[in-house]
């Protein structure tokens, strides 16, 4: 790269040239000059009035030689000399232009001479005082070209000049129109919202403290637990290796409590160094998640009674073996799995068995996944026959089956699906508001409003909305919610729109 | 341990393949080669069907690939489910065969033909490009249509320069039974007249591209023995259907 100097032509091409001002000056000077001299050719109708005005002439010009003495601001310094305003000429040169004056007398020679000797005397003043500024050095007119120069590869040394122009120093003073500083209102719909607790430690759950100890290590980031207290879910939301392991240290000092939390982290620990698991490479993943489910069998194995819900507790490490398969192997896997749940009258293991065949479903295509979702919608309605929370859970299911499959038919064909899957989620959603069901309902709404017309679908938007902002309230699922509500603003605001649209169809 | 056969080559036995016991006469053959380094053949293909097949259901296999898929299929479909196995060379179609009867499968079936527009015989080699010289042979051609099944899902077509010919021969089956259809493409030259064909029976085509190599194969095998090589493949279902592949180019 080349060196660059501050002295360098770019700064010589910005810089006024030094004699720029001197044909403009001369030519006020000879003005100046040659109008007493025009003056003194006229007529003199009054001695007083003459000398009045010839004092207030040599005002003006003394005035003007002081103005031009001064320096001239940057702005005008460096415009062309072509383009500068000619100087207007005084009433006393126009008057001496006229040519009705051109008459003289013998008085007014005398003041001719008087006033032409006068006002050479004063140019040659000027001359002299010009050429003598001449000579002196010219001060550098200030330029912006150092603030677009190159820096210099190797250090140059810089005039202290050069120095203050590169580093302005810039203060800031507080004015009356500055705008004010944002004030932040956390989280607005608070008001609307109720907030969720997944599982709380009064809950028929049991595991007081090992719940406590669980959210405590979660914080915001996860993992959650989800859905029902007794027998809940691992959701790993924006948790890291390093809050799993936390979490699994809590989990293993309770492995052989006899209590309810015993039996929790037993419930847990699974799904757990599942997600742990998912965190390795393939093939270690795989040996893995062959060793947990080994290790939890013994673990079973040398517990003092059975646990109807052993079984399920497998069903996410199965799972996660089964998805690291490839081809027919992995077929295979999910029909032994689906066997060895099918028939469950335990609700719990009943759920696991709906599971199994959600993925089996998810891994199929056309009508092999169609008869999938239809053995999975017949056992969740066997789970409708269960009290409580596994009613609603059962809903849930059922509402999600008809999400699936309207998604394994062309847009419009899966409405009736959706329109069905809608009406079970909100049912769920009354007998058991979370915000996984929400975020269910929001993305069964959102789908639904894509097969509507565009002035239907507005008012779904709406619905959408409100789901997906009741689920983005739990940090389990923000950010799924928050992927939906996206994906329901981005399909409101393609719609064709109304010029004056109602407020309720306004999201 | 190994043999030797006829021609002096020696090849082992049998191999322990995903699905199965497995041999193949030649190891000119990719089918061969991959059964023989990873233990499986043409896995992602297998991954794709496994999602669409069912119990139950008939299969229809044109090019036999030493039975690698029928391995499978067999298992897929089930007892109530038949697996048909067309292969009109012979040496293949008896090592299929014996593949076939070594795994048990009694619910496939094999049939010595190529499959093509109409009934007679022909030379192999005008029928599509034989890989050696000297491995020319008289086939005996069948329609699909003269086979009379009772159901079929899907018709699955391995050999090149035979899709037109098939389809033109299956009429009648697949107007009654309406199956998938996947076939692997003979090229450039021909994919377009190929295409044209299906669609001309009233269905939807999709683009598949499956690697050869599967880096999870069933030996565990990090060589890759066909790098970059991919299959040109298509997969079609009738336009009248619920058959979705949006994450498929649609073609």
């Amino acid at each position: 790269m080349a060196c660059h100097s501050t002295q360098g032509s770019s700064l010589k091409v910005s810089s006024p040239p030094p004699e720029k001002g001197h044909p403009a000056l001369l030519r006020l000077v000879l003005v100046a000059a040659l109008a007493p001299t025009l003056v003194g050719c006229t007529d003199a109708p009054d001695h007083e009035a003459e000398r009045t005005r010839r004092a207030r002439q040599m005002r003006d010009v003394a005035r003007m030689l002081d103005a031009m003495e001064s320096p001239a601001p940057p702005v005008v310094a460096s415009q062309p000399v072509a383009t500068n305003p000619r100087v207007a000429p005084s009433p006393a040169a126009r008057e001496a232009a006229t040519p009705e004056r051109h008459v003289a007398s013998a008085p007014a020679w005398r003041w001719s001479f008087l006033a032409g000797s006068g006002g050479l005397a004063t140019l040659f003043a000027v001359i002299v005082r010009r050429r003598r500024r001449s000579r002196a050095p010219v001060a550098e007119a200030p330029s912006v070209a150092p603030f677009f120069a190159e820096p210099p590869a190797s250090p140059v040394a810089v005039e202290p000049s050069a120095r203050r122009a590169l580093n302005p120093t810039w203060v800031y003073r507080k004015t009356s129109y500055e705008t004010p500083g944002l004030r932040m209102i956390p989280s607005a719909v608070d008001l609307l919202v109720p907030t969720y607790e997944p599982v709380s430690p009064e809950s028929d759950a049991g595991g007081t403290y090992l719940l406590a100890f669980l959210a405590d290590a979660a914080g915001d980031h996860g993992p959650f637990l989800v859905g029902d207290t007794r027998f809940p879910r691992l959701r790993r939301a924006d948790a890291t290796t390093t809050h799993l392991l936390a979490w699994r240290e809590i989990l293993d000092a309770q492995l052989d409590d006899d209590g309810d939390d015993g039996r929790l982290a037993r419930w847990i620990l699974p799904s757990l160094e599942t997600e742990l698991a998912n965190d390795l490479p393939h093939r270690e993943a795989a040996s893995r998640l062959a060793a947990i489910e080994d290790e939890a069998r013994a673990r079973q194995a040398r517990a003092a009674h059975a646990e109807p819900s052993f079984a399920a507790s497998l069903v996410p490490v199965r799972l996660a073996r089964i998805a690291r398969m490839s081809g027919a192997t992995r077929l295979f896997a999910l029909r032994a799995l689906a066997a060895e749940s099918a028939g469950a009258t335990d609700p719990c293991l009943l759920d696991a068995h709906i599971e199994v065949l959600l993925a089996w479903s998810s891994w199929s295509l056309a009508a092999t996944a169609s008869a999938r979702l239809d053995d999975a919608d017949a056992a969740a309605c066997t789970l409708a026959t269960f009290d409580g929370a596994w009613s609603a859970r059962a809903r849930h299911r059922r509402g999600d089956i008809r999400i699936r499959r309207a998604a394994l038919r062309r847009a419009t064909d899966g409405l009736d699906d959706l329109d069905e899957a809608q009406r079970l989620l909100d049912e769920a959603y009354e007998r058991m508001p979370d915000a996984e069901t929400a975020l269910l309902a929001a993305r069964a709404a959102e789908r639904r409003a894509r097969c509507l017309p565009p002035e239907e679908a507005a008012s779904i938007c709406s619905d959408a909305l409100v789901h997906a902002f009741l689920a983005e309230q739990h940090p389990a699922w923000r950010r799924d919610a928050q992927a939906c509500r996206r994906d329901v603003q981005r399909l409101y605001e393609s719609l064709p729109h109304d010029p004056s649209p109602t407020n309720d169809e306004i999201p | 341990m190994s043999t030797k056969s006829p021609t002096g080559q020696a090849t082992p036995p049998f191999w322990s393949t995903r699905y199965g016991i497995a041999t193949t006469v030649a190891l000119d053959n990719a089918a061969a080669r991959s059964l023989q380094a990873y233990g499986e053949w043409a896995e992602q293909e297998t991954t794709l069907l496994s999602a669409l097949l069912d119990e139950g259901q008939t299969v229809l296999e044109f090019g036999g690939d030493f039975a690698a898929h029928a391995l499978w299929m067999s298992q897929v479909v089930g007892p109530l489910g038949q697996v048909h196995l067309a292969e009109p060379r012979r040496i293949r179609f008896q090592q299929a065969c014996a593949n076939v009867a070594i795994n048990g499968l009694d619910n496939v079936f094999t049939h010595p033909v190529w499959l093509g527009r109409g009934k007679g015989q022909a030379s192999l080699a005008s029928l599509t490009p034989v890989g050696r010289a000297g491995t020319d042979e008289k086939v005996r051609i069948a329609t699909v249509d003269s086979l009379r099944l009772d159901a079929l899902h899907l018709l699955k077509i391995n050999l090149s320069h035979a899709l037109v010919d098939t389809l033109a021969g299956a009429g009648e089956t697949i107007r009654t039974h309406r199956p998938l259809i996947y076939a692997r493409l003979t090229g450039l030259d021909e994919a377009q007249s190929e295409v044209e064909a299906i669609k001309a029976l009233g269905y939807r085509v999709w683009s598949h591209v499956p690697y050869l190599y599967n880096a999870d194969n069933h030996s565990g095998s990090d060589v890759n023995i066909f790098p970059g090589v991919v299959q040109q493949n298509v997969i079609a279902a009738p336009a009248d259907g619920h058959f979705e592949f949006a994450e498929r180019l649609e073609l």
